[in-house]
């Protein structure tokens, strides 16, 4: 049986040129020249409107038409089920077993990194959006009216995916605690999740009808939904549209509890990043406090780290609220809410960024395995090949630890540059004098020089 | 003898001083910008605030 031997995007650095920690001041330095030629040059909102055209009809026809909504929809309920079926009857062993790889690495990394590029792809194919359709559908066939739904609390918002996503991640790195294999959890315990989140999920679609569920609610809908707003593609009045990249993430924070989904979003990923690197020593104290104390050793071990990975939420929280309360001093600020509200989408291209230099290395090697041998043996039995692929193996020669390194760094620059684009013209639509709305970002540039080094710690640290 | 043994352990403030500098020059700026907007109005300097009339220092960087 073969152990994939790294945690996440662990991967030795070698011959850096220069010191780590100088990469995190030239980053700064890219993001402040950043800044000031955005003050230079870019002096009205450019953002506000996405500038969507629509594509071919054909084109949309052919893509939007209820037989290949259903198709999407079914691709989705059969993998789903799949994953399912593979954690409750496959193998124990999380590196050989479909479910944990498909649903941790393949889904929660791949709808991410190609939505923020393509649009929300994860929409045509969520398998309980597509369940959610059709039971409806059924019930209107049948009942002959559409099924009455409950009014969403408009003051609950996104809080129930906020609090998901923090879920979803807990169950991944806390409870299910890596110890050395890139998703360490129990697939057999992953499949059961899946199954109670499906359950849950469906009932709340059933309460507050599919489409409002989604878009406030289903973690994962609002959590890939979040990162399609960076895209290109998307559609609406049943027409696919092209429209200016990061464009439509301007209106995506405007429901309660978007912010808090964002800043989860970083906290988590660098509670993950940190767990095996700039935390460990302070983990490890936390923990045997708490075992000092009588406490058993592994509700010990994930109390610690449930602890630590809400003070990394607290944390993220605190940087970007200071920096909305530096927004409002300068003159003809609007209110602190608003502001918070304003700018929480700058965030996404930072949440994306920290996806992409903490998870980048874990996809490239891990995706070698999902269509390899995962696929043609998605139980792990070592009894079927499906594919003939089954004795593909991980070439981890692909990434060079160096080029892995790089990676991250542009991930990093890049994200929080494009973060301090989308800031700068918020700026300009509540401070229409650009001198004023320079002076608001003072205190974003700030943000994002934290985030940027802090997120080149983490990763110094935990590749050192 | 220095204890350079250690210093590993101190590496994170090298990644604080780029944020210092930033944050410091914020405050800087911000409390020019509050003494200029407090200061009494008075004639014969070219560079003070005036009605509708945007203070100079606010078109410099936090540094200035």
């Amino acid at each position: 049986m073969s152990f994939i031997p790294f945690a996440h995007a662990l991967a030795s650095r070698q011959d850096l040129p220069i010191p780590a920690w100088l990469f995190a001041w030239a980053a700064s330095i890219v993001l402040i020249v950043s800044f000031f030629a955005l003050s230079a040059a870019w002096r009205k909102p450019q953002f506000e409107d996405e500038h969507a055209r629509p594509l071919g009809d054909r084109l949309s026809s052919a893509l939007l038409s209820l037989p290949a909504q259903a198709l999407y929809g079914a691709i989705g309920v059969f993998l789903l089920g799949v994953a399912i079926y593979a954690g409750l009857r496959g193998t124990e062993a999380p590196d050989r077993n479909f479910a944990l790889t498909f649903l941790f690495v393949t889904c929660w990394l791949g709808f991410p990194f190609f939505s923020a590029i393509f649009g929300d792809l994860f929409r045509p194919f969520n398998p309980w959006r597509a369940a959610g359709r059709a039971a409806g559908g059924a019930f209107a066939a049948i009942a002959r009216q559409r099924p009455a739904h409950l009014p969403y609390p408009e003051r609950l918002g996104r809080w129930p995916a906020a609090a998901g996503l923090l879920a979803v991640v807990w169950l991944e790195v806390v409870y299910g605690a890596s110890g050395g294999v890139a998703v360490g959890l129990d697939p057999h315990a992953a499949a059961v999740a899946s199954l109670i989140y499906s359950a849950y999920t469906l009932a709340m679609m059933a309460v507050f009808g599919t489409d409002e569920w989604c878009e406030r609610g289903e973690v994962f809908s609002v959590y890939f939904g979040m990162f399609g707003r960076l895209g290109i593609f998307g559609a609406r009045g049943g027409r696919l549209r092209y429209r200016r990249p990061f464009a439509a993430a301007t209106n995506w924070a405007l429901i309660p509890g978007s912010a808090a989904v964002v800043i989860a979003s970083i906290a988590t990923t660098s509670f993950d990043g940190a767990q095996e690197g700039a935390f460990k020593s302070a983990i490890e104290s936390t923990f045997e406090w708490f075992v000092d104390r009588g406490v058993d050793l592994t509700p010990a071990l994930r109390l610690t780290d449930t602890l630590f990975m809400l003070l990394c939420f607290a944390g993220v929280a605190l940087v970007y609220l200071l920096g909305v309360r530096g927004m409002r001093t300068v003159p003809g600020a609007p209110s602190f809410e608003k502001l918070r509200t304003g700018f929480a989408h700058t965030l996404i291209p930072i949440a994306l960024a920290y996806l992409v230099a903490h998870y980048f290395s874990l996809f490239v090697f891990q995706e070698q395995a999902q269509f390899g041998y995962l696929l043609s043996d998605p139980l792990g039995t070592g009894h079927t090949d499906l594919f003939g692929t089954v004795s593909n193996e991980v070439d981890y020669k692909l990434l060079s630890a160096n080029a892995i390194w790089y990676v991250q760094v542009a991930a990093l620059v890049v994200g929080h540059v494009i973060g301090l684009m989308l800031a700068h013209d918020r700026a300009l639509v509540y401070w229409p004098d650009y001198r004023k709305a320079t002076a608001s970002q003072y205190w974003m540039l700030a943000v994002m020089v934290a985030f940027t080094c802090f997120g080149l710690y983490l990763l110094s640290v935990a590749n050192g | 003898m220095l204890p350079l043994a250690h210093v590993g352990h101190y590496l994170w403030a090298l990644y604080v001083i780029p944020v210092l500098i930033v944050a410091a020059s914020i405050i800087k700026s911000s409390i020019s910008q509050r003494q200029a907007a407090n200061a009494p109005p008075a004639g014969g300097d070219d560079f003070e605030d005036s009605p509708g009339r945007e203070s100079p220092k606010s078109e410099t960087g936090p540094a200035g």
